[in-house]
């Protein structure tokens, strides 16, 4: 009967269709529980029981691990895999359970504030090989192994990792480690780039102005004249080597560049990058205030004069210093001129004595031993400075009468 | 103690019911006894006569609403940090990609899925009024259409989300369309983006619409379009199974002494559920329990089974984090919008605005355009009817083809650009208006050939279905940097990268 056939298949594919989705619930399950990290984690505990105690082994971490760094909104997952970073006597093992080649730039560079991916490159969110390393569509800063510098004829394994450098040593004239970007840093000023370009805000308008160069977008680049890879990278390289034949028309000359140099120069563009960046992080950042011609002029004078002393050490912010025409801007304490003979009467000392013991005044015991800490070789010169002033602040006024 | 077990027994009243009439009323007034009716017909049960479309979206719908709660508990509205929640769902949360993955694909089929629907329920004529007292199939397809643009809306709010090149441009693409509109475009867009540019006001508000508004409305019509085929007496296919069961007479009931039981009470006038006691036999029809309920479970079953499959093969696209000064090229709307954007690209007035309106209007008035109260329920059953659903698939596609080649041929700004200064020219003189205007006059041609308006309503109907195919295909797969033609074998431009 039509009926219980109908009844019948329908009982038929409801039991397959259960089983069926209980093997794609099995198989979703299994999927997510096999990551690739769960293969290395695993491993890396054999590696480690190698170089350390049995119970350091036991407390190596599980499950996926992070640096994050807030300052520079970074989120790096390196660690994950790369777990022997920081275990000494790893260096010769392979990726990705190795030491870190170069510990010692730990030292100025701790790992929780700056992570990985700011001086590597890839994708920090990611925690397979591929997507982690970058080399994926939709993400632009790929890991500057060794492998890409070789596509382009760039023996140093390291060369690339300068450009990530650079990113925060920018303003430096010269940087230990960086020999790529230290070579193009020089070749801008024996070539006077600057000339013609606009290069950490000073420069020219001949050329178009280099601050964020290595922000502009690949897309952005002239490619009608173009041949070969495209990318930024070799636009910029093969632009360095005939500019003319790069963009036609232009004005830029040949510079006669060596393949090192055009692959220096190169890594510098792709360093000046627009980076969100706290001021911390960047060496040789100044913030400078402006001041007007004649507050500048008196600042330069103050410095220069004979009280100098006391304008570095702050002195001055509470003693005046007729002798050498200082004027606190607070007036708290006596007239330093005459602190040979306030001394004698206040404190019943000498300014010896009161300089190396100066309990006797609440005030300046704080400040010498908080504040203003000086060498003895600095008491002694401060003890003459102040003598020296006032005798000859004395000696002026007895002649003026 | 006798106080807190009174409370006890309360909260399980409907266990131990305390009188016989709450034993009535317990099996009375429970929704979920009530849902189905009592009886379905074998007809209206079969696979092939609705294919389940309706049950499919719904399920579709339910799935989106459980994958969409747990996401919200990990994605975070704002321009800051939407993408990069994104990436944490992609790679650090467990089954993150997969439920990514699956409420993208679930997304998309849903999108499919309604338009199948709406397909069927035109090509069973199964939005005329049929023989049933009361019923308002025509009310119903009106429903069914806003369903379908409310279905549209939240695929295209949800499409924001993710915030990557992907989500912005089409956003871009696709609200820059409203700024079309006469008069009041700009003021439009604005609305709709909170601003002149999308941004993070565009984002909660496409975000609240996503997970909150239009999900609340969708339900509540959704919820009214299935009450509403009980009241109509049920599929469209008991028309048939009414006009084959001969052993009975509806006008033999007494209309005054039958009651008809609703959820709330006793119904006013006889419901259709009385006559289904005449239609449906033991010979015609099944118990809905447990028979009815097995399919549905099949069909939920299936349709998480094939859901699933594909969302493990294909994971959800992530590109760049989004980039306004960036334009990928091409960027393109999602795909259900890319006929649109196809013909936008000829004209941004009648691509963007005159022809989606006509065409939900359209959709919208076929009851009242088609009133030929006959053959309902029936797949296409008449010579003259298949023929014009050919013919018109047929001019559909030579039609459509033939609008793209003048397209990409007869550039009508580079043609007339000598000639006519103003923008009205370019909006009025293009090929979209050709397409438009050949199909009204498909429409009156088939009816006067043909006589009959349902006829005539098929041909138009699936000349519009064949366009609209092909306005897709070309639009996702044929489309290339700068909206250029590519043959499937041509390989686009290469995209420089950094390094």
């Amino acid at each position: 009967m039509k009926k219980d056939k109908i009844i019948k298949t329908d009982k038929i594919i409801f039991a397959v269709a259960g089983l069926l989705f209980a093997a794609i619930t099995f198989a979703t399950i299994v999927k997510d529980n096999v990551p690739e990290w769960k293969y290395y984690q695993s491993e890396f505990k054999y590696i480690a029981a190698e170089v350390a105690a049995e119970e350091a082994v036991s407390k190596i971490p599980s499950g996926i691990q992070q640096i994050w760094v807030e300052d520079l909104d970074r989120v790096d997952r390196c660690v994950t895999c790369h777990q022997g970073i920081f275990w000494p006597g790893l260096e010769n093992k392979e990726q990705p359970y190795a030491t870190h080649p170069q510990m010692s730039l730990f030292n100025d560079h701790p790992p929780e504030k700056y992570g990985c991916t700011i001086c590597h490159g890839g994708q920090g969110y990611a925690v397979d090989y591929i997507s982690a390393h970058g080399f994926v569509k939709f993400w632009e800063e790929p890991l500057l192994a060794g492998a890409v510098a070789s596509d382009y004829n760039i023996s140093e394994k390291a060369a690339l990792l300068e450009t990530n450098c650079n990113v925060c040593h920018r303003y430096e004239r010269e940087t230990k480690g960086m020999p790529f970007i230290n070579h193009a840093k020089d070749l801008i000023q024996e070539k006077a780039c600057w000339g013609c370009h606009v290069i950490n805000g000073e420069g020219g308008t001949i050329g178009p102005e280099l601050n964020h160069i290595g922000e502009k977008h690949p897309e952005n680049f002239d490619w009608t004249n173009f041949s070969g890879f495209r990318s930024a990278f070799n636009w910029h390289l093969q632009h360095f080597d005939e500019p003319a034949q790069i963009v036609p028309g232009t004005v830029m000359p040949k510079m006669g560049l060596q393949t090192r140099d055009r692959q220096a120069l190169a890594l510098l563009m792709m360093s000046w990058k627009d980076e969100n960046l706290p001021t911390k992080y960047i060496p040789g950042f100044r913030q400078k205030e402006q001041l007007r011609p004649e507050e500048s002029s008196k600042r330069q004078e103050l410095l220069a004069g004979d009280g100098a002393f006391f304008i570095e050490k702050g002195c001055f912010v509470c003693h005046s210093i007729k002798a050498f025409g200082i004027k606190s801007p607070t007036e708290k304490g006596p007239d330093l001129t005459f602190a040979l003979d306030d001394t004698r009467v206040r404190f019943r000392q000498t300014l010896q004595e009161f300089v190396f013991d100066p309990t006797q005044s609440g005030t300046m015991s704080i400040i010498f031993s908080t504040k203003i800490i000086l060498t003895d070789e600095e008491k002694w010169e401060l003890i003459n400075i102040l003598t020296k002033a006032n005798h000859e602040y004395k000696k002026n006024q007895n002649n003026n009468q | 103690m006798t106080a807190i077990m009174a409370f006890l027994n309360k909260l399980i009243w409907s266990w131990r019911p305390e009188s016989n009439r709450e034993a009535g009323d317990a099996i009375v007034k429970n929704f979920l006894l009530h849902w189905f009716p009592n009886r379905v017909s074998i007809k209206g049960l079969s696979w092939g006569y609705s294919l389940w479309l309706g049950t499919i979206s719904f399920t579709l719908f339910l799935i989106l609403c459980v994958t969409g709660v747990a996401l919200m508990f990990l994605y975070v509205p704002s321009v800051e940090r939407a993408y990069w929640s994104i990436k944490d769902l992609q790679f650090a949360v467990s089954f993150g990609y997969f439920l990514r993955s699956l409420h993208r694909i679930t997304a998309h089929l849903m999108v499919g899925v309604v338009f199948l629907h709406m397909f069927r329920v035109f090509y069973t004529g199964a939005y005329k009024k049929g023989s049933f007292k009361r019923s308002a199939r025509s009310l119903n397809w009106v429903l069914g259409v806003i369903l379908l643009v409310l279905t549209l809306l939240l695929s295209f709010t949800g499409y924001l989300l993710p915030w990557d090149q992907l989500a912005f441009w089409a956003i871009t693409v696709g609200t820059s369309i409203a700024s079309a509109v006469p008069v009041f475009g700009q003021m439009i867009r604005e609305f709709i983006l909170g601003g002149s540019l999308i941004g993070q006001n565009t984002l909660i508000r496409f975000y609240v619409l996503h997970v909150f508004f239009l999900p609340v409305i969708l339900f509540a019509i959704a919820a009214w379009h299935m009450w509403r085929v009980r009241k109509d007496g049920g599929l469209a296919a008991m028309e048939m199974v009414k006009e084959e069961s001969s052993t009975t007479e509806t006008s033999d009931i007494d209309e005054k002494s039958s009651k008809s039981y609703a959820l709330m009470g006793i119904a006013k006038g006889t419901s259709v559920h009385i006559y289904d006691r005449q239609i449906l036999t033991s010979e015609n029809s099944l118990s809905s329990s447990p028979h009815l309920t097995r399919r549905i479970t099949i069909v939920i079953i299936l349709t998480l089974l094939i859901s699933s499959v594909l969302a493990l093969l294909f994971s959800a696209p992530l590109e760049e984090a989004a980039n306004p000064s960036i334009t990928p090229n091409p960027a393109k709307a999602p795909w259900y919008f890319l006929g649109l954007q196809e013909l936008v690209s000829y004209s941004a007035f009648m691509g963007g605005v005159l022809i989606p309106g006509l065409a939900v209007l359209g959709l919208m008035l076929i009851p009242w355009v088609d009133r030929e109260n006959k053959l309902v329920g029936r797949w296409l059953i008449q010579p003259a009817d298949k023929k014009w659903m050919y013919i018109g698939a047929m001019v559909g596609t030579a039609l459509t083809c033939l609008t793209i080649f003048v397209g990409i041929q007869f550039p009508s700004r580079e043609l007339l650009g000598g000639i006519f200064s103003s923008q009205i020219w370019f909006d009025i003189l293009n090929p979209a208006t050709g397409l438009l205007l050949t199909m009204i006059i498909l429409f009156f041609a088939a009816r006067k050939i043909s006589g009959s308006a349902r006829t005539a309503s098929i041909a138009l109907f699936s000349c519009f279905v064949a366009a609209f195919i092909i306005l897709t295909v070309v639009g996702t797969w044929l489309r290339g940097p700068n909206w250029g033609f590519f043959w499937p074998w041509e390989i686009w431009p290469e995209m420089p990268v950094r390094f």
